[in-house]
């Protein structure tokens, strides 16, 4: 009985079509549904908020250079990279990065708590032209950012679409971003998110924290 | 009583060429890439050339433009073969291939000026997804059109991994680029934070497994018999596989986010499935390697066949490596290395490409009415010049990769860290400069295989190649395998 | 997470391991030989041989 059903399958286009969809969806279903119910439980992290005006202009800007491609903003819960880059990160710190920027290759280092590392004009020097302070980096230079103004009408826009998606943007907000934008290059912008990665939610306790995760790899 | 059709291998031929030109292209774009890392120099200040800006196009280039028009054109010679029949819906077909080449570029054009998504091998922005999900409907359509009306009642199992890989691809592509736009150039993705890594990761591990891995293997189980003379090792074996990884694959998408705020129970899944995974993976590399067995003789004659055997061999190392790299430990060390380069370049260099290669080397003879190759001396070479620059590429990196992991972690006996981040680019530098070497030898490869296309199309481009009739056999009493019946 | 999910999941991949070697035995039955032998040697058919193949016949 149950054999020729199988036969069924393998001799109608349609049945197998059908099956194949199944069961390539199953294992998605099953891994991505509950974080999505989940997803409606992580609270932000304390501090966490939705990105101002000139800072969510800035990771467009990370986002549209391909900054992602070499530099990850997840810090492992592994000893040697706590000890690297500070507190590992998590989930609820991210709550409002549409898209996330995790990354998946550190061609350069992790910047998931980069912001206060570095002063605003050490920051500008190395974008214009990275060699000019790390002589042995290969990280292209951004020297075109400089050159772009902010448009505080398109801020507006994309704020509006993050509040239609659910950040909790208040008319105020919308409404008093070009003023903040006004006069500011991209670059500035870019500076302005870099320099708060890390800083307005690095979670506390971070002396007990990293030592329960030390058991993985942590010895050379 | 016997009429006789042609098969239509018009789209076919489009396709075979788009995709040398765009090996050419994409496999330049990464030469140039690997220099821009070993010299940044060639960053040149040039906004749309920066490393971060230009990679995009490489990834693109190589899986949707080089290794899509070559799946989607061999797609459409196998299912012919394979169904005893003529493609359906001509037109739709045609559109399928000139959708496609619009859609790559647009996507390398606009992904450079910033239009980007920044979702892993998903950059290109919301129109032109769009766009992607109308073509990718249409070829679909015309596949299963074809297989509707094929005169064989078993579907030969390259349609299954075919039809795996469409339908996989489309359901992917879609719920990883739904969005809401801004304007023009710019989205936001409905998901964020940790969800959208699992989606993206969940997307971007299946378009391995469904594009570069299944749509790879419906042309293996087509052309693999073919080159090597022989029937397939075990058909029955090819089922049990096929159903075994096309359900196993999709729950191993969360090992590309071990150690990350990804809750732990999702990670320990994906780990888990990664190593079932390993089984349907090497035997489906069995399976082909098999169906060489006493023909091995053919290797010396052939050097489409070396390139499959080679390519099997890859496909089997690449595998059970992506598997070592999904244990946590294992992870720990390689994730955020070169090593995840090495490792995506033995897959995509190894195996894809040197299917890819063997495939259209033992199809453009007959697509294009001659009875071999212009050159067996090109092909050979191309063969020397292709292994080397990925032994190069991938041994470099390999290297690199362990290099960095292991200086990442090291740490005095009094706890501090051994090395600054840099110390561990500075060790590496060297090993960018080969990889770039690596690199150059393939592309060098990919011109050889060009001009021999460009010879063996004499005919083809005179147009007098006569088509490939195909019989329409009667219905025999107790046939096997049974005929459908007979339609209209 | 619910407790309820343990029993489910357990079902779940009992299920799918009876589906799994339900495969395998509809694969290895030896009625099946004789098609899927033809269909281990369907990519080696020749297009022309095929075509000339046929023409002999009246």
């Amino acid at each position: 009985m149950a054999y020729r059903h199988f036969e069924f399958i393998e001799k109608h286009a349609w049945a197998l079509g059908i099956l194949t969809a199944i069961m390539v969806s199953i294992g998605g279903l099953a891994e991505i549904t509950p974080l999505f119910i989940e997803s409606n439980r992580v609270q932000p992290a304390e501090g966490v908020k939705p990105y101002a005006p000139l800072r969510l202009a800035g990771r467009d800007v990370y986002v549209r250079e391909g900054c992602y491609v070499c530099h990850s903003q997840m810090i492992r819960a592994l000893r040697f990279e706590t000890e690297r880059y500070g507190h590992y990160s998590t989930a609820s710190e991210s709550v409002y990065d549409r898209p996330f920027q995790w990354g998946s290759k550190r061609t350069g280092p992790d910047l998931a708590r980069v912001g206060g590392k570095y002063s605003d004009p050490w920051q500008r020097l190395h974008l214009m032209d990275p060699r000019q302070v790390v002589p042995q980096s290969n990280m292209p230079g951004y020297p075109w950012l400089s050159l772009a103004l902010i448009d505080g009408k398109d801020i507006q826009k994309r704020m509006g679409v993050l509040r239609f998606l659910g950040d909790p943007y208040t008319d105020a907000d919308i409404k008093s971003a070009p003023k903040a934008v006004a006069g500011k290059t991209e670059m500035d912008a870019l500076i302005a998110y870099l320099q708060g990665l890390g800083i307005d939610n690095e979670p506390q306790k971070p002396a007990v924290a990293p030592a329960t995760a030390a058991t993985d790899g942590g010895a050379p | 009583m016997t009429a006789i059709e042609t098969y239509d291998d018009r789209v076919v031929r489009l396709f075979l060429f788009a995709s040398a030109v765009w090996g050419i292209i994409g496999m330049l774009v990464g030469m140039y890439l690997a220099a821009e890392l070993a010299w940044p120099f060639w960053n040149l200040d040039v906004p749309f050339l920066a490393f971060s800006k230009l990679r995009p196009d490489h990834t693109f280039g190589v899986i949707f433009a080089f290794g899509g028009s070559a799946l989607i054109g061999t797609c459409f010679y196998v299912v012919q073969r394979t169904g005893h029949t003529r493609l359906a819906l001509p037109r739709l077909a045609e559109f399928t291939f000139w959708g496609w080449q619009l859609i790559c570029v647009l996507a390398m054009v606009t992904m450079p000026l910033g239009m980007t998504q920044s979702k892993e091998y998903a950059e290109p922005e919301w129109f032109v997804d769009i766009l992607i999900a109308v073509v990718w409907v249409s070829f679909g359509a015309v596949f299963f059109a074809t297989l509707a009306r094929r005169r064989i009642r078993h579907i030969y199992v390259a349609n299954w991994y075919y039809s795996a890989f469409i339908i996989a691809v489309g359901l992917l592509h879609i719920i990883n680029n739904i969005a809401i736009p801004v304007s023009m150039t710019k989205s936001y993705p409905i998901y964020s934070g940790a969800v959208d890594a699992m989606v993206q990761w969940w997307y971007g591990h299946n378009a391995v497994a469904f594009f570069l891995t299944a749509g790879f293997l419906g042309m293996m189980y087509y052309f693999v018999p073919r080159q090597a003379q022989q029937p397939l090792w075990s058909y029955r074996f090819s089922i049990v596989n096929f159903w075994a990884l096309i359900s196993t694959y999709m729950w191993a998408g969360s090992h590309h986010l071990m150690y990350t705020a990804l809750p732990d129970w999702v990670q320990s899944v994906g780990m888990a499935f990664s190593l079932v995974l390993l089984m349907p993976s090497l035997g489906s590399a069995a399976n082909g390697l098999f169906t060489f067995n006493g023909s091995w003789h053919r290797l010396k004659e052939d050097p489409a066949a070396k390139f499959m055997v080679l390519a099997l061999v890859f496909y089997a190392a690449a595998t059970f490596e992506g598997s070592l790299m999904a244990v946590k430990t294992v992870n720990s060390l390689s994730h955020y290395t070169d090593w995840t380069i090495a490792h995506v370049h033995s897959g995509s260099l190894g195996w894809v490409a040197m299917i890819t290669i063997g495939s259209l080397y033992a199809m453009a003879p007959r697509a294009l009415g001659r009875p071999a190759m212009y050159s067996r001396k090109g092909m050979e070479l191309h063969f020397w010049l292709h292994l080397t620059g990925t032994l190069f590429y991938v041994i470099a990196m390999w290297t690199a990769g362990v290099i960095e992991g292991t200086m990442w972690r090291a740490t005095n006996p009094d706890g501090a860290l051994t090395h600054s981040f840099l110390d561990s680019l500075i060790a590496i530098k060297p090993l960018y400069m080969v990889r770039w070497f690596g690199g150059v030898l393939i592309w060098l490869g990919m011109w050889v295989m060009a001009w021999n296309l460009w010879y063996t199309a004499a005919d083809a481009r005179k147009p007098i190649i006569s088509p490939i009739p195909v019989p329409i056999p009667d219905p025999e009493p107790r046939q096997t395998p049974a005929p459908l019946p007979v339609q209209g | 997470m619910n407790p309820i999910w343990g029993p489910v999941a357990g079902g779940f991949i009992i299920a799918m391991m009876l589906v799994f070697i339900g495969i395998w035995v509809w694969a290895w039955l030896p009625r099946h030989q004789r098609a899927f032998n033809a269909l281990a040697s369907l990519p080696m058919e020749d297009d022309d041989a095929a075509a000339i193949a046929l023409d002999d016949k009246p």
